[in-house]
């Protein structure tokens, strides 16, 4: 999508099939390729996600790697997020917000989704009865 | 959760989904059609309107869907809400994670039985609340009551503190806040006003310029009338603060605090007592002059609504906040000082802001008179003077600062106490809601063995107390660093 726009916008910027026009296309092409065949499968081969019972898991980063560690008596809430795209593709996303803090649990299907999101109550909800 | 357990929120809900709306199409397409039955002439109001009232049509259709798809559900441990029609959300929010709660009945709500339920975590956007939803009273009530039971134990004695009518009144007239401010603006205002009269009259009218008799003719009155909106605009705030704070309780059951308030409008908050971050005894020169204390609690959610301050006591002598604090939380201690500036010349690190500015205003301004316009050197002594007041009165809380600042502890609890602003503050903090202390110490400082020490508080956003130019080995000592 991004790299479509910016496209436009170099068309409509320099005239067409410039030099210009010829360079910042090839730097988009070279850009776009990247992303698409480099960084966004490793981000997705970095990313996981693992719930324990008294904390979560994230790895996350291509380029710097991130580890978050976050006890689950921090969370106060989840929420369920469907996006439009996701409706398409029947996937869905858990935000979990803990005080200072949130995380965001994504490409899940929509029973792994459930699942996780009936765990993550159930763990709010003993918080509650202790 | 199944689907059948849950409820539709209030119908009002639609209306509030179209409040955006409402004064750039429905107002005028009312107006038109009213127009129009008048004269008789709908037929060409619908050919002139056909597609304000098609965007209608399909606002009052998009915002009676979102009601629909807004659903709750008060589980025994927590709040189940979901939304959104194409961008769907399913919240769960646990009972133990809320720190406050609230109900609003507001004078249009309470005729149609609903209240304005909001829920607040220690998590979330800073700037809103968690949850806000438009249920029936009766729905609320409920949840309020069960959590209410909750959070009170058979042999835990309730306990309610009710002020006096007298201390609301003081209470909305200091919350109005700018009343300070007033007073020096109207003095302005309307001082400037005679003055440029004068001025005119005296020196230049008769000498000439049509720009100079225009200012003489519409400025005098036109500042007189800035200082009647801001007195007119205090005495607005007053009132709304009244009719908000009459009939203030506090109560405490044996995990939560209850606060209701409000005449026209009415107001519940619960809040549960592990959850305040802490308290703020508040004082003002105007609160020190009348011996009065303003009593806040910092509880995430509670006065995050820009028209409420989240006030435990509303004002009170020092003897009877003391008492009223050992009655409502009797957990939070207030602690004598232990470290705190022992030498005069540390008065400086207090001083020298208000005192800078307040030379260089009043310094500017005599510069401005004597060189540049003589001519209207009254009126620029006094409007330096005037625009100097506030930082005399700063200048005033900053030295009673300087007497009175300082850090103390017991077990669990920190006071602190300094001023930032224009207020002095003593505040009771919990340790366990301190998430860092820092000793900073700028050069000045270094050389004379004095820092700054600055305690960093849960929050949803950090919040920061500063007690400053302290004895840095008492301080290292006192916070075992």
């Amino acid at each position: 999508m991004a790299a479509f726009f910016l496209c436009a916008l170099t068309s409509i910027i320099f005239d067409l099939f410039s030099p210009f026009w010829y360079v910042i296309m090839a730097i988009i092409l070279v850009l776009f390729c990247f992303t698409f065949s480099f960084y966004l499968p490793k981000k997705y081969k970095k990313y996981s996600f693992s719930v324990f019972s008294d904390y979560i898991l994230i790895h996350s980063g291509v380029f710097f790697t991130k580890t978050k560690h976050m006890p689950m008596e921090n969370i106060q809430f989840v929420v369920k997020v469907t996006g439009i795209m996701d409706h398409f593709f029947g996937l869905r996303s858990i935000t979990i917000r803990a005080a200072g803090g949130a995380a965001r649990l994504y490409g899940m299907t929509a029973e792994e989704a459930d699942e996780m999101m009936d765990q993550l109550v159930r763990q709010i909800e003993k918080g509650e009865d202790e | 959760m199944r689907r059948e357990q849950f409820h539709h929120t209030h119908p009002i809900t639609i209306a509030k989904n179209l409040s955006r709306l409402l004064y750039f199409l429905i107002i005028p397409l009312a107006r038109g059609l009213f127009v129009a039955v008048s004269s008789g002439s709908i037929y060409r109001w619908l050919q002139g309107a056909y597609f304000d009232i098609g965007i209608l049509l399909i606002a009052v259709t998009i915002a009676v869907a979102r009601w629909y798809e807004q659903r709750y559900h008060i589980g025994e441990n927590g709040i189940y809400i979901t939304q959104g029609i194409v961008r769907k959300k399913s919240q769960f929010i646990g009972n133990s994670q809320l720190a406050t709660i609230i109900t609003r009945a507001s004078i249009f709500l309470r005729p149609i039985l609903a209240v304005h339920l909001i829920g607040d975590t220690n998590a979330g956007k800073v700037g809103s609340s968690d949850f806000n939803i438009y249920i029936s009273k009766k729905e609320a009530d409920k949840l309020f009551d069960h959590r209410i039971e909750h959070y009170s134990s058979g042999d835990y004695l309730k306990k309610t503190y009710r002020p006096r009518s007298l201390y609301i009144t003081a209470f909305s007239a200091l919350l109005s806040n700018s009343l300070a401010g007033v007073i020096i603006a109207a003095t302005l205002f309307s001082q400037a006003s005679n003055l440029v009269n004068e001025e005119i009259q005296n020196r230049l009218l008769d000498t000439l310029s049509t720009f100079m008799q225009f200012i003489a003719l519409y400025i005098p009155p036109l500042l007189s009338g800035i200082a009647l909106v801001i007195i007119g605009g205090f005495g607005v705030a007053f009132i709304q603060n009244l009719l908000q704070y009459m009939l203030f309780t506090s109560t405490r059951t044996k995990d939560a605090i209850t606060i209701n308030n409000g005449l026209i409008s009415k107001r519940r908050h619960l809040m549960r007592v592990d959850k305040i971050n802490y308290l703020d005894i508040r004082q003002s020169i105007l609160s020190k002059i009348f011996g009065l204390n303003i009593t806040f609690v910092h509880c995430t959610g509670y006065g995050k609504d820009s028209k409420t301050s989240p006030v435990l006591i509303p004002a009170a002598t020092s003897f009877q906040t003391k008492a009223s604090l050992r009655l409502l939380l009797p957990e939070f201690k207030q602690q004598q000082r232990e470290v705190y500036p022992k030498e005069l010349s540390r008065i400086m690190a207090y001083i020298w802001q208000p005192l800078t500015i307040m030379s260089v205003t009043y310094l500017s301004a005599w510069i401005l008179a004597r060189y540049f316009l003589p001519t209207w050197s009254e009126l620029i002594s006094f409007i330096g003077l005037m625009l100097s007041i506030p930082f005399i009165w700063m200048l005033l809380i900053k030295i009673f600062d300087f007497a009175t600042t300082g850090i103390g502890k017991n077990k669990n609890y920190y006071t602190l106490y300094y001023s930032s602003a224009f207020y002095l503050h003593t505040i009771i903090l919990p340790k366990d809601k301190v998430t860092h202390i820092v000793i900073q110490q700028h050069p000045l400082q270094k050389r004379s063995g004095a820092c700054d020490i600055v305690v960093y508080s849960f929050a949803e956003n950090h919040q920061r107390h500063i007690i400053k130019s302290v004895p840095v080995k008492e301080a290292e000592a006192f916070l075992k660093m």
